[in-house]
């Protein structure tokens, strides 16, 4: 960083726009190095990150958010093919994994890295802490976490991003065929809760909402805190903490202007007088690392949970064309105490033929059976078995999965097959590589699912949580129930990494509510001297 | 409820990066691609035109391009693995690109029943996306969501 030119802010060539708020990294002339001066900078602009933001500029401090990712206006994103939004929005286009240890499945987890975050690519599910999820946590000694203090910022969010119930008749056809089954075994769908306003159903959530009807927080948070006088910087990575004794004051990293895509190029510094982590579960730990933060209590980067997730598709003798509706309209909490979620989604064509087993005619004749698909998901309250590797400057991941949930996963596929035949399914593809559908209930019974290897199950997660999670000691835990690190004065995080167990539900609400809440404490807690 | 209108309507990441470049970057990983995509989207009539197959190659290049090194290295990793392992599997000695189709077709079954169908999926799992996304392809397996294939029409939409 030596030679590091002093340029504020505005001195930086803009996006083509012009205004003022946003400085796109990858337009900064390659020559010159950013040092700009705030007193919060907060690194991420996804769900957290933008919570904390708004709330902070809200309250008059001068707040910097750093994003590595691009910005892509919604009607950039919203005009994308699903390809396109995984190649520009999301991290590694789609294709991370975590690497099963022992019987375990490997997992494809998906992320975003854009300006806005995972929130941009969502299906817009919301869900409130359930209960059983606090309870355990009191026992862990966070009891400061009641419905009844959390209530002011569920309500704060649920404003912001309009957080509503999914009308019965915005189910899709997919979805209707998987609830009559449901019916049949007498248990029923309940209407989601989704952070929508205006939505017409055209389900495509999840890469990206054209018409601006899902309020991901690029359009209920950032806005508002950029007005305010927030500023961003996107495509631009923090690679460091910059510290001064015991205490955090400011970061450093690279923007992408390196000339080609996502190439570092020139160097930033951002000084400020306090530091706000909300780059993500997956990320947040190899920033941290390089401190040497997290060897007190070596929990750093452990105890992730993923909400191991598996999709089931089963064929009906007519055309549901299952992509009209709204994504994700309905789920079941019927199979809770087997810690199970079911939610209904639907993915693009290309995702559901790929999954089918066949090439060339076997594979075209099952693709041209697509209209008459219906999908359904089901998603695991898992044990933290989950753990963050570095090496070289990357991060890669393994998971363990505990003995009980490699049951539950079986008891996943079981049901939902069950029900998909309860609903008259002509064909039911197990989520199992290179398996044939199944015809019948006798056809799944003859399949022995607990001796299948877990690496043969489909699995998929969006919902990395706990690897920086917060806890009443520092033996244990790595910041405390107010988002400050016991190990460094004036740094907090706030991403999913600080949920300190798997919900069992999707996580967004719950993480913006917890950042809101520290963003709160933040907002009283007078600033240090620069 | 956001009462502000969006960051900054006239900015965003400029047009001329989201377009595709006039060559290829990798064109001996997309060869590869295209002679498992060639047999995989092959019909009883035959196999797919091909021009959307090398709209198909263009598109896998530039996604490739895109997602960064660590999703580049996976898929490159497993479409040269696969590369590898397929006529071994097969019992053949040449290349899949080198094999008649029904040939590559039965050689890619015999992977995906095996140990590493896992290979086969990851790289199927991406030429299946991006080809259902072809407005012709999609026209012929039913699928008519629109915003999730023509991006004009999304477009249209989003503006709307
Ligand atoms: C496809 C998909 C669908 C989902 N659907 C739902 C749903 O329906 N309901 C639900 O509740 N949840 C859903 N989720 C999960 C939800 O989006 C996340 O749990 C939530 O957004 C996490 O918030 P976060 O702030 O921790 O991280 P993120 O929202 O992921 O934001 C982190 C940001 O930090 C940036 N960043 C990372 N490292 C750095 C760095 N070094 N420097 C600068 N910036 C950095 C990233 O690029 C990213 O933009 C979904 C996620 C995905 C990917
Ligand atoms: S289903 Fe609704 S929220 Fe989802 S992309 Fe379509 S309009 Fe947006």
């Amino acid at each position: 960083m030596s030679g590091l030119k002093s340029v504020p802010l505005s001195g930086a060539r803009r996006s083509d726009g012009g205004g003022d708020a946003i400085t796109q990294g990858r337009l900064v002339d390659r020559e010159v190095d950013l040092e700009l001066d705030c007193d919060v900078v907060v690194v991420g602009s996804g769900a957290s990150g933008a919570a904390v933001a708004h709330e902070l500029t809200a309250a008059g401090q001068r707040v910097i958010v750093l994003e590595e990712g691009g910005y892509f206006r919604p009607e950039q994103y919203g005009a994308m093919r699903p390809s396109e939004t995984l190649r520009h929005l999301f991290r590694d286009g789609g294709l991370t994994f975590v690497l099963g240890v022992g019987d375990s499945p490997m997992v494809n987890m998906t992320m975003g890295r854009c300006v806005g975050g995972s929130s941009v690519l969502t299906g817009g599910v919301c869900f409130r802490i359930p209960g059983s999820i606090l309870a355990g946590w009191h026992a862990m000694g966070l009891t400061m976490f009641t419905e009844e203090a959390l209530e002011p910022a569920y309500q704060a969010v649920e404003r912001a991003t309009h957080i509503e119930e999914v009308p019965i008749q915005m189910r899709s056809q997919s979805t209707l065929a998987f609830e009559r089954g449901a019916r049949r075994l007498g248990y029923e769908l309940k209407p989601m809760r989704r952070n929508t306003l205006g939505c017409d159903g055209c389900g495509r959530c999840n890469f990206g909402c054209p018409h601006q009807a899902k309020l991901s927080v690029d359009i209920a948070y950032l806005p508002g805190a950029l007005a305010g006088g927030a500023r961003l910087v996107s495509d631009c990575r923090v690679d460091t903490i910059l510290t001064h004794g015991e205490r955090a004051v400011g970061v450093t990293g690279r923007l992408y202007n390196g000339g080609g895509l996502r190439k570092p190029g020139s160097h930033f510094r951002v000084r400020a007088r306090r530091v706000v982590m909300a780059a993500g579960a997956y990320n947040t730990p190899g920033v941290l690392r390089r401190l040497g933060i997290g060897r007190q209590s070596g929990q750093l980067g452990r105890n992730m949970t993923v909400h191991p997730a598996f999709r089931m598709m089963a064929r009906f003798d007519r055309e549901l064309n299952g992509w009209k509706g709204a994504l994700q309209s309905a789920f079941s909490d019927a199979y809770e105490h087997e810690r199970i979620t079911l939610t209904a989604l639907y993915v693009p064509p290309g995702v559901l033929a790929a999954t089918m087993k066949g090439i060339g005619p076997e594979h075209v004749e099952k693709a041209r059976g697509v209209p008459r698909l219906s999908i359904f998901g089901g998603m695991l309250h898992d044990d933290p078995g989950g753990q963050l590797h570095h090496l070289l400057g990357r991060t890669f991941s393994t998971y363990r999965m505990s003995a009980r949930d490699r049951e539950a996963m079986v008891r996943i596929t079981e049901v939902m097959a069950e029900t998909y035949f309860a609903a008259g399914a002509e064909q039911v593809y197990l989520p199992i590589l290179g398996m044939d559908p199944v015809r019948s209930m006798d056809d799944l019974r003859r399949i022995d699912l607990r001796r299948i290897p877990a690496k043969r199950f489909e699995c998929s997660s969006q919902h990395p949580l706990g690897t920086t999670r917060m806890g009443v000691s520092p033996a244990h835990s790595v910041i405390d129930p107010n988002g400050a690190c016991w190990e460094l004065e004036e740094l907090f995080v706030v991403d999913g990494g600080i949920v300190p167990s798997s919900l069992g539900v999707n996580p967004q609400q719950a993480i913006m509510t917890l950042a809101t809440r520290i963003a709160w404490h933040l907002r009283e807690r007078p600033l240090p001297k620069s | 409820m956001p009462t502000s209108p969006p960051i900054d309507p006239s900015s965003g990441v400029p047009a001329s990066e989201l377009t595709l470049p006039p060559r290829l970057h990798r064109p001996r990983a997309v060869a590869r691609a295209l002679a498992v995509a060639e047999c995989l989207f092959m019909s009883e009539a035959g196999p797919p035109p091909a021009e959307r197959l090398t709209w198909l190659g263009r598109e896998l290049d530039d996604f490739l391009e895109r997602s960064g090194p660590d999703g580049r290295t996976g898929y490159l990793a497993a479409l040269f693995a696969l590369s590898l392992l397929a006529p071994l599997v097969g019992g053949q000695p040449r290349s899949l690109a080198a094999m008649p189709l029904e040939v590559r077709a039965q050689v890619l079954s015999r992977v995906e029943q095996g140990f590493a169908s896992g290979l086969l999926l990851a790289v199927k799992a991406m030429l299946c996306i991006i080809y259902y996304e072809e407005a012709g392809a999609a026209q012929e397996i039913g699928f008519d969501g629109r915003c999730l294939v023509d991006s004009q029409a999304a477009s249209e939409r989003g503006q709307a």
